[in-house]
């Protein structure tokens, strides 16, 4: 877990990574409430712009945090995960994302919190590898050694593209028939064999092959334009959409 | 084995197994079930075949997103527990 040892009190200390008061304009999401790579924010706004922020106290802060940010954990969860290359790193990420957001939460309206969270996560993830990376700069023994992106870690842009395919998925899956959804979960989730999932739901195995195998094609079908395009080949489709 | 949906297209190659079995057989496959065809066919058909070794990734892909949900429910948890935190004392 980060933590935090300033002692500061929250409105003290507003990091540089929360962006303005100005993250509340044109929506960050599209009508289903998914992020898209060109409405994400990709701007370096990192800086506190210093516009005039209003005084909320203390319980107006929590209340905020609470209605406002507490039901994204599952988005922030998601985001933390595709900017980071280890579970640690992600839990850092999100904790960190978290405490700026409660810091700075005065400076925002309450207008998409997600694109607001998604924004704060990018900008203190962009500047975590900095420090990594000028720390390891430091050490002249490895320099020779430090590729510019760590093994594993992603590009911003595949960093986006992950997040919006686990968000088109999110919606995929809430879209599935609760039959075919629960054998996603045992199946994928759970990482239970055909046959597991067969004598648990009491169903032929066939039965677990025939609603996976169309719950994952209708899944494919909802995500396919998050990686296909960019390898130009979204228009390949290899099969009939089971409904 | 329930019937599945034949593929739209065929790629008319030379290979040891068609288009329409591949589609029968690529999720079993990717999941490391048991399937009615060679396992070495078949991964020479997802090898030679654009079409089928895309839809293969993008279910290898699918299964991959899908996995890492239950690592991303115990990190809510967690982050449940520094919302509290935070809450409480304004700091993790």
């Amino acid at each position: 877990m980060s933590t935090d040892n300033s002692g500061s009190s929250p409105r003290a200390a507003v990091p540089d990574d929360v962006p303005g008061a100005a993250v509340s304009d044109p929506p960050a999401t599209d009508r289903e409430g998914v992020l898209r790579p060109a409405q994400t924010g990709q701007t370096d706004d990192v800086s506190d712009v210093g516009e005039e922020r209003p005084h909320i106290d203390e319980a107006e802060r929590q209340r905020r945090f609470s209605d406002w940010i507490v039901p994204e954990l599952p988005f922030l969860a998601r985001v933390s995960r595709s900017m980071s290359r280890t579970g640690a790193q992600a839990e850092d990420l999100a904790q960190d994302t978290l405490l700026k957001a409660y810091r700075s939460i005065d400076r925002f309206d309450g207008r998409y919190p997600r694109a607001w969270l998604f924004r704060i996560a990018r900008n203190t993830a962009i500047n975590r590898d900095r420090r990594r990376r000028e720390q390891v700069a430091m050490d002249e023994e490895s320099m020779d050694r430090v590729p510019d992106r760590e093994p594993g870690a992603s590009d911003p842009a595949v960093q986006v593209d992950d997040a919006v395919y686990d968000e088109l998925l999110e919606n995929a899956l809430d879209a599935l028939p609760p039959d075919f959804r629960v054998l996603i979960q045992l199946v994928d989730v759970e990482g239970m064999r055909y046959q597991e999932a067969a004598d648990l739901l009491d169903i032929p195995v066939g039965t677990v092959m025939s609603r996976l195998h169309r719950a994952r094609r209708r899944l494919r079908a909802a995500v396919a334009g998050t990686h296909l395009d960019r390898s130009g080949n979204a228009s390949v489709e290899v099969g009939v959409e089971a409904t | 084995m329930t019937a599945q949906q034949e593929p739209s297209f065929d790629c008319g190659g030379d290979l040891p197994v068609d288009c329409a079995q591949v589609a029968v057989y690529v999720q079993s496959f990717i999941d490391g079930e048991h399937v009615s065809i060679s396992i070495e066919a078949l991964e020479v058909h997802l090898d030679r075949c654009a079409p089928c070794g895309l839809e293969a990734d993008d279910f290898r892909r699918l299964k991959v997103a899908l996995a890492r949900r239950k690592s991303e429910r115990s990190m809510v948890d967690l982050l449940r527990c520094c919302c509290q935190s935070i809450l409480e004392t304004g700091k993790l």
